[in-house]
């Protein structure tokens, strides 16, 4: 909480227009947020927020040396628990000869696709933020990088590991609703016990990047702690657990146009190591080792007028022996996203989204999205959204499942940012 | 069309004989090169002469290395009010490929740190790449929607994007004079048909080897804009405009592109232009 209002601060005094140093960069905003979901009758959650949110990144290059810090922050004055910071980017680079070393915080970004990311696992996330696109909290890791003519190989070590930010147990946001507490995160290594270091013996990856022609092509290899969805674990009388495993990840993500169309896919074979039941005390785990494909289309229109519209379609598939294991998987097991956004092209920047995504598996599961935003003036920007969520209930005695849990939370949300 | 503002895309014939392998495009570049030095003792047609003046324009620009600029746009509307945005550009010239060019947003403050990575190509699409700050993602994109919009203002993508000779044919239409000075008048009739425009009608300055003003023709044949380019200064043996004033005769509105900073013959690193150095 004292972080994120020392951030907030920050972000209001870098407001002020920044001195001119030649190789310095800076940007950031700060935001006023408000959110509303249509009330539950449940004393223990709240259905309306109203906070601030503040970004801040500064940058200084001067070559072969490079410096990056980006940090962002919430303060939420219905739902303390809700407040936030954390550092996104905060590392060293050295670039030469076509080598790259990294040191230091980063966020990586391995994604094709609008909605469904099977191949973007590597750093944690912020769980009470968009699902399409959670917020990412920076991993500290060396990146070694060669450049090879339109191609990259990158090697990398993460020496500790970062954890998820779990939604507030007032959020309605929350997988874990009925907790009065945060879950407690327990941790598997790959030997299947509990760990607690936070330096996780290394975690790796091997990323190999190819610009093919039209076509963008990133195959990956990653052994890492998943912070992905935790397996979810009540003991009788006590606090829920939320238990994150290792994992050995190979996937790649695939972009191409092919005129006015894009084309994008992504994929990751996933394997999780078990856990010791014997000394963790935990049940059995299901085997969650699984397969998941996205693929999307996205085809764009330009008319004379500079009105640019966009149609995405985007299908997701799970692939694992039991409907159980998929769902242990991803919220999303067979999906389909239908999306159109329009684009003003004008000074307002205005611009409108929509967007559903139909589960083809569990009938009647469907979040639908509309969002609206514009620029108020060259330091001021609006945006306003509204989202769906439609899923059965669950089966009498039982938890609730992917979007069950967040069943009828309907939101709007409200969002002025001042950028500087 | 439009000078060497951002990516620009150069048959450099005098890359050919120093290549150690030619391959049929270029010898056939090669021997057209060596038609149109010909051209001037036979009898021209006007396409003829209009090609002839693209690639002697176009070779104008061959050497220049490396471009590092900054620019403000204005846009104003039919009463008059100006609203400014600001961005720099880099440009590294190709040598076998196209050029490479990377524009860096910086105003108004919400597309601050968004960037636009070309690679052009002389025989296909180009490739590029939009690096949203906010969401740290390098999204590839289509480059064929060149009729949008380029940041709100009368100016498209098109306007800025490649000009390689090979994309359209031409056709001479008169010499003439503009403010006492010889220029030559020439259409462009784009090959693709995901063009804006249905042609373009220029003017370009027999010693700038650069137009001096465009016209622009919207899809049904029907005049769309008009560019005037002024305040050319001759860096090292390049001519470069200081100012673009567009007017749009359909809406009336007008956006001016002015030339804050400019650097030529720049070195930049190769990586500067990858998709990765985009987050940097």
């Amino acid at each position: 909480m004292r972080c994120a209002v020392a951030l907030l601060a920050a972000g209001l005094a870098l407001a002020s227009p920044a001195p001119a140093f030649a190789d310095w960069t800076g940007r950031g905003e700060v935001a006023g947020e408000a959110r509303a979901f249509t009330p539950d009758d449940n004393a223990l959650t709240t259905d309306y927020g109203l906070g601030m949110a503040a970004r801040v990144e500064v940058g200084n290059t001067h070559r072969p040396f490079q410096e990056k810090f980006r940090a962002f922050g919430r303060v939420d004055t219905v739902d303390p628990q809700r407040s936030l910071a954390f550092i996104e980017e905060a590392w060293l680079q050295y670039r030469k000869d076509g080598w790259r070393l990294r040191v230091g915080a980063d966020i990586l970004n391995w994604t094709a696709t609008e909605a469904f990311h099977p191949a973007d696992v590597v750093n944690s996330r912020n769980l009470d933020s968009d699902f399409e696109s959670l917020e990412k909290i920076g991993e500290p890791m060396v990146v070694v990088s060669r450049d090879i003519r339109n191609a990259d190989l990158t090697a990398i070590v993460m020496p500790m590991y970062i954890k998820p930010q779990l939604a507030s147990p007032k959020s309605r946001l929350n997988f874990f609703q009925g907790s009065p507490v945060r879950p407690s995160i327990l941790r598997l290594g790959p030997d299947g016990r509990k760990t607690d270091s936070r330096w996780f013996g290394p975690q790796g990856a091997l990323l190999y990047e190819q610009t093919i022609r039209s076509a963008d092509l990133a195959l990956h290899a990653i052994y890492h702690l998943d912070r992905g969805q935790p397996f979810v674990f009540a003991a009788p009388g006590s606090t829920i657990t939320a238990v994150f495993q290792t994992k050995v990840q190979v996937g790649g993500t695939w972009q191409q146009a092919v005129g006015p169309v894009l084309l994008k896919g992504e994929a990751a074979w996933r394997h999780f190591f078990e856990a010791d039941t014997a000394v963790t005390g935990l049940p059995p785990l299901d085997d969650r080792d699984h397969t998941q494909i996205a693929l999307g289309v996205e085809y764009g229109l330009t008319l004379d007028s500079g009105v640019d519209h966009r149609f995405i379609v985007e299908g997701q598939a799970v692939f694992a022996e039991s409907g159980l294991q998929r769902r242990a998987a991803t919220i999303f097991q067979r999906d389909i996203l239908v999306a159109y956004r329009l684009a003003m092209n004008d000074v307002k920047a205005r611009e409108l989204f929509v967007s559903a995504i139909f589960d083809l598996e569990d009938a009647g599961e469907l979040m639908a999205n509309a969002s609206y935003s514009q620029r108020l003036s060259d330091t001021w920007g609006i945006s306003t959204s509204i989202r769906l969520i439609e899923a059965p209930a669950p089966a009498p005695g039982m938890p609730p499942q992917g979007l069950q849990a967040l069943r009828k939370a309907d939101q709007i949300r409200l969002k002025l940012t001042r950028y500087f | 069309m439009i000078g060497r503002l951002f990516s620009i895309l150069k048959i450099r014939f005098d890359d050919l004989p120093g290549e150690a392998t030619m391959n049929l495009n270029q010898i056939s570049r090669f021997t057209l090169f060596g038609l149109l030095i010909a051209m001037p003792a036979m009898a021209q047609s006007p396409e003829e002469k209009g090609l002839e003046i693209a690639i002697k324009t176009d070779q104008a620009d061959n050497g220049f290395v490396g471009e590092k600029a900054d620019m403000e746009l204005k846009l104003i509307n039919a009463h008059g009010d100006v609203i400014t945005r600001k961005m720099s550009m880099k440009t590294k010239e190709g040598t076998s490929s196209g050029d490479r060019t990377i524009i860096s947003f910086s105003w108004p403050a919400d597309v601050k740190g968004t960037k636009l990575l070309t690679w052009s190509h002389k025989d296909r699409d180009d490739d590029q790449w939009l690096y949203l700050p906010a969401i740290k993602r390098v999204k590839r994109i289509s480059s064929t929607n060149k009729s949008a919009s380029f940041m709100g203002s009368e100016f498209s993508y098109e306007d800025f994007s490649g000009r390689e000779v090979e994309k359209y044919t031409y056709k001479w239409i008169e010499d003439t004079e503009v403010d006492g000075r010889p220029v030559w008048v020439t259409e462009r009739y784009p090959r693709e048909s995901n063009s804006g425009y249905s042609r373009t009608k220029s003017w370009t300055d027999q010693e700038y080897l650069n137009v001096v003003k465009v016209e622009y023709y919207d899809r049904r044949g029907g005049l769309l804009k008009t560019a005037e380019f002024k305040g050319y200064k001759k860096i090292d043996k390049f001519w470069r405009m200081g100012e673009i004033d567009m007017y749009n005769h359909q809406t009336r509105k007008r956006s001016v592109m002015t030339w804050t900073s400019r650097d030529l013959g720049v070195e930049f690193y190769d990586d500067e232009f990858e998709t990765d150095a985009l987050q940097d």
